[in-house]
């Protein structure tokens, strides 16, 4: 249940940008690989907020999904494209495909703010 | 009332990454090699690492070791046979270790000069992926009954990996193990990841590893 770290932290930055509480949302990325469960991380981003300033502000999560590079084709693919029976290998010339990196990138983007207007 | 979005750009862990990358400083500057080890539960991280720490002892190096686990100090009392000084963290619950818990151990641990420091983290092949400890080696750990393909199923936590030992190589056989797929699988989620076969039941890969650890430790503290 490591979400529940993660929640923590993506509260303090969210106290630490709307210290007036003002926020309505916060926009995170997080790499396919960040080993985050989305659903669990909405709960427990819900319990870190419960009975704070926070507590209706909407966790936007956007997923940095699995790409993987063919040097000799210079071609990129995600996992749909992919060979199911040969998913580590090109699907088109057969070569070893890489992996691109920043799958296990996971960062607060943007927070949403609600200003009085004029200031 | 207007919203406005304001850019942040940040990342989740950054309180955690500057108080490890403060220690892996420290830890450093004191001329200490710190390892943290990674596996699933039962994978033999804590054998070995009795097993390393022995033959550390024996090679006159100065070791020590902290222990999560999430009840229980069982692994730090067996650790303790190697004659290593030992700490347990006892999480109560929560799956990984993280920075500010290996701190405060470390901080109040009256120790003489130390060559390697390790920690074994809590078993756990999802969780301590994204805590950075100060390390400045990872350890991963894949046990020969686990089956080869488990690289490919937590591809995360592999590829946060430095050197994976491959344990328990004396039961290979009777599993069936595919070691050759298997290492293929780790070269996948990590290209020119180490590997070592090992057995803490034969001791097989046990000096080839220390030697190979006390190489990195001299190339990292230069």
């Amino acid at each position: 249940m490591h979400e529940l770290s993660i929640a923590n932290e993506i509260f303090k930055i969210l106290q630490a940008h709307a210290p007036q509480g003002n926020a309505i949302a916060i926009g995170i990325r997080l790499g396919a690989w960040s080993c985050v469960g989305e659903q669990s991380l909405q709960n427990s981003f819900r319990w870190v907020t419960d009975q704070t300033p926070f507590c209706n502000v909407r966790l936007d999560i956007e997923r940095i999904e699995e790409v993987w590079i063919c040097k000799t084709c210079q071609q990129s693919f995600d996992q749909s494209k992919q060979s199911e029976s040969d998913p580590q290998n090109c699907p088109w010339c057969g070569e070893k495909l890489e992996l691109l990196d920043g799958l296990s990138e996971m960062s607060v983007e943007w927070i949403e703010l609600l200003d009085q207007q004029g200031t | 009332m207007e919203p406005r979005i304001l850019q942040v750009r940040t990342k989740i862990l950054k309180a955690n990454d500057t108080l490890a990358r403060q220690m892996r400083a420290s830890f450093l500057s004191q001329g200490i090699f710190v390892s943290n080890w990674v596996s699933s539960p039962g994978s033999g991280k804590t054998l070995w690492l009795e097993r390393t720490l022995g033959r550390m002892i024996q090679r006159g190096l100065n070791v020590a070791a902290i222990v999560g686990d999430l009840e229980t100090d069982r692994d730090a009392q067996r650790l303790r046979r190697s004659g290593a000084s030992v700490r347990q963290i006892m999480t109560h619950g929560l799956c990984h270790l993280e920075a500010e818990m290996v701190q405060r151990h470390w901080n109040h641990w009256e120790l003489g000069p130390i060559d390697h420091l390790f920690i074994e983290n809590v078993g756990n092949l999802v969780c301590p992926t994204s805590w950075d400890l100060g390390e400045s080696l990872r350890v991963g750990m894949l046990s020969v009954t686990e089956g080869e393909d488990k690289p490919l199923k937590y591809p995360g936590l592999f590829n946060t990996c430095d050197v994976v030992l491959l344990t328990k190589m004396d039961l290979a056989e009777a599993c069936e193990f595919d070691l050759s797929s298997a290492v293929t699988n780790l070269q996948t989620v990590r290209p020119g990841i180490e590997v070592f076969e090992t057995s803490g039941k034969t001791l097989a890969g046990l000096d080839p590893w220390i030697d190979w650890l006390e190489a990195r430790r001299k190339v990292i503290l230069g």
